[in-house]
């Protein structure tokens, strides 16, 4: 949450965008004893400026509009491409006279214009305005990400909480949530990177990595003798085993809300399916490719792969190599082709997932993004 | 030569210079500056090369420059060479244009060389 709110003591820093010299100097003399102040002789210059530091490192843009190189046109245009006008107001400067120039820096994205003579007052007081009504929808912003991101950091805490208990009684550590959580999050981002189709935004991701703490879920009500049963089980004490994914389907179903929550939908779709194989041969309904909803293929190969790394009651870990060996072999039944590309591009990550802080930064990542979506969908 | 001769000699207005930047001092600093901005001899290189488009940058440059120091012959006649050059090609009109830009830009350079003599 810290480095959501940025403390800046030092002055805010603006960026005068303009090839004649008298102009930056005039400029400079007027706003220098209150702001910082940085030059770009073209507009390729300033682009360059700008997007080679951090989106608050420049408060404010002065920009002229006929110049060598890039005009102050191409600029705005370049900027708005860029998302960066939402972080960077932009003042033009310029002696046009002409409307429709005026009119076209405004249409794209100029927060202000100040014509030629300057008044060093007036000059002053318009900057200090922009910055100040900025400043303030800034912070309006981050209050409202960090409302955002305490609802959803409770809501969290809460779904680990049944999550680990279902891991206890399963014989599990807590591990094996964080595990599943992170190689959900690590493969469907790089799922999204290599599958076009695949175009989730952070809120979609974030969803999917909640639910796959759940997805286990269902063996709350498998008996334990069972459930922590060394070594073989009996083709009965199998089937009660595979009923879990039904009955966490089954508790979901029942919980308010089920109807018309996404998560909750999207937690059914990973409780129930998470044992079906892309061929058809898993369980509980023997589906097939595509019919098998992407979350759960996904949380079924993160499951997958951290049974075979992990210690379980009847196994000794395999090596990392070898797990991955065994998933892309098929051995532990086929996935979806585009899953196992994306199996081999994650492979080191995979081996790193353990990393909490890792996990948290993403985490951490998730909802900001989705937080700033939710705003800028206002 | 004093500022206020300076300006009323080419059109500008001392009085209004002086209410905009405050000081003499800051004035002549700048005006210092005019006589290294290489705006002018963009305008009449850019003609000799048939380049309108830096042409009609460097017209609007010098314009500018004027506009915010006050020398309002110069600011005229760039405005309006400016404005015939704004569409992206040379005419009939233009070479005049220049003409008076370089009358009013050469009275302006004597004038400030003899002011900093």
């Amino acid at each position: 949450m810290e480095q959501l709110i940025e403390k800046k003591d030092e002055k805010p820093r603006i960026l005068i965008v303009d090839d004649s010299e008298i102009n930056q100097q005039m400029l400079n003399d007027i706003v220098s004893s209150q702001y910082e102040v940085d030059f770009a002789d073209n507009g390729r210059i300033a682009i360059d400026k700008v997007t080679s530091h951090s989106a608050d490192y420049y408060s404010l843009m002065m920009l002229d509009l006929n110049m060598p190189e890039l005009g102050g046109f191409d600029v705005l245009g370049a900027l708005r491409t860029n998302d960066l006008l939402d972080h960077l107001p932009i003042v033009v400067i310029s002696s046009e006279t002409d409307d429709a120039q005026i009119e076209k820096a405004y249409t794209l994205g100029a927060m202000d214009f100040i014509s030629k003579p300057y008044n060093d007052n007036i000059v002053l007081k318009r900057i200090s305005n922009i910055l100040a009504l900025f400043a303030k929808t800034r912070k309006l912003e981050d209050l409202v990400v960090r409302q955002f991101y305490d609802k959803e950091k409770n809501n969290q805490f809460m779904i680990n909480v049944l999550a680990n208990a279902v891991e206890f009684r399963n014989g599990e550590s807590a591990d094996h949530i964080i595990h599943i959580r992170a190689f959900t999050a690590i493969i469907l981002h790089a799922l999204r990177e290599i599958a076009p189709q695949y175009n989730f935004d952070s809120d979609t991701i974030s969803e999917i990595v909640n639910a796959s703490s759940l997805h286990d879920l269902g063996k709350i009500s498998i008996p334990s003798e069972i459930l922590n049963k060394p070594g073989k089980f009996t083709d009965d004490e199998f089937k009660t085993m595979k009923e879990h994914s039904a009955i966490g389907a089954g508790i979901l179903e029942k919980s308010e809300g089920f109807k018309t929550s996404s998560f909750l939908r999207t937690s059914w779709d990973i409780c129930r399916w998470h044992h079906e194989r892309w061929n058809g041969t898993g369980y509980p309904d023997g589906l097939k490719g595509d019919e098998i909803p992407i979350s759960a293929q996904v949380v079924a190969l993160a499951d997958c792969y951290d049974a075979l790394i992990s210690r379980r009651t009847y196994k000794d870990p395999y090596p990392h190599d070898v797990a991955i060996k065994m998933i892309l072999n098929g051995e532990c039944g086929l996935f979806n082709p585009v899953l196992m590309e994306v199996l081999k591009k994650v492979e080191p990550d995979l081996r790193n997932g353990f990393d909490k802080k890792l996990l948290r930064s993403l985490e951490i990542e998730e909802i900001n993004e989705s937080a700033r979506e939710v705003l800028n969908s206002l | 030569m004093n500022l206020q001769t300076f300006y009323s000699s080419v059109g500008g207005n001392y009085d209004g210079i002086i209410r905009q930047l405050k000081t003499e001092e800051r004035i002549t600093k700048y005006l210092r500056m005019f006589l290294a901005d290489p705006s002018f001899s963009q305008l009449t290189d850019s003609f000799s090369a048939q380049d309108c488009a830096t042409a009609f940058r460097a017209a609007h440059t010098l314009k500018g420059v004027c506009l915010n120091l006050g020398i309002a012959d110069l600011q005229f006649s760039a405005s309006q060479l400016t404005e015939n050059l704004r569409k992206g090609s040379f005419d009939a009109d233009s070479a005049g244009l220049l003409d008076k830009v370089r009358s009013d830009y050469d009275t302006v350079i004597s004038l400030l060389k003899e002011l900093f003599d």
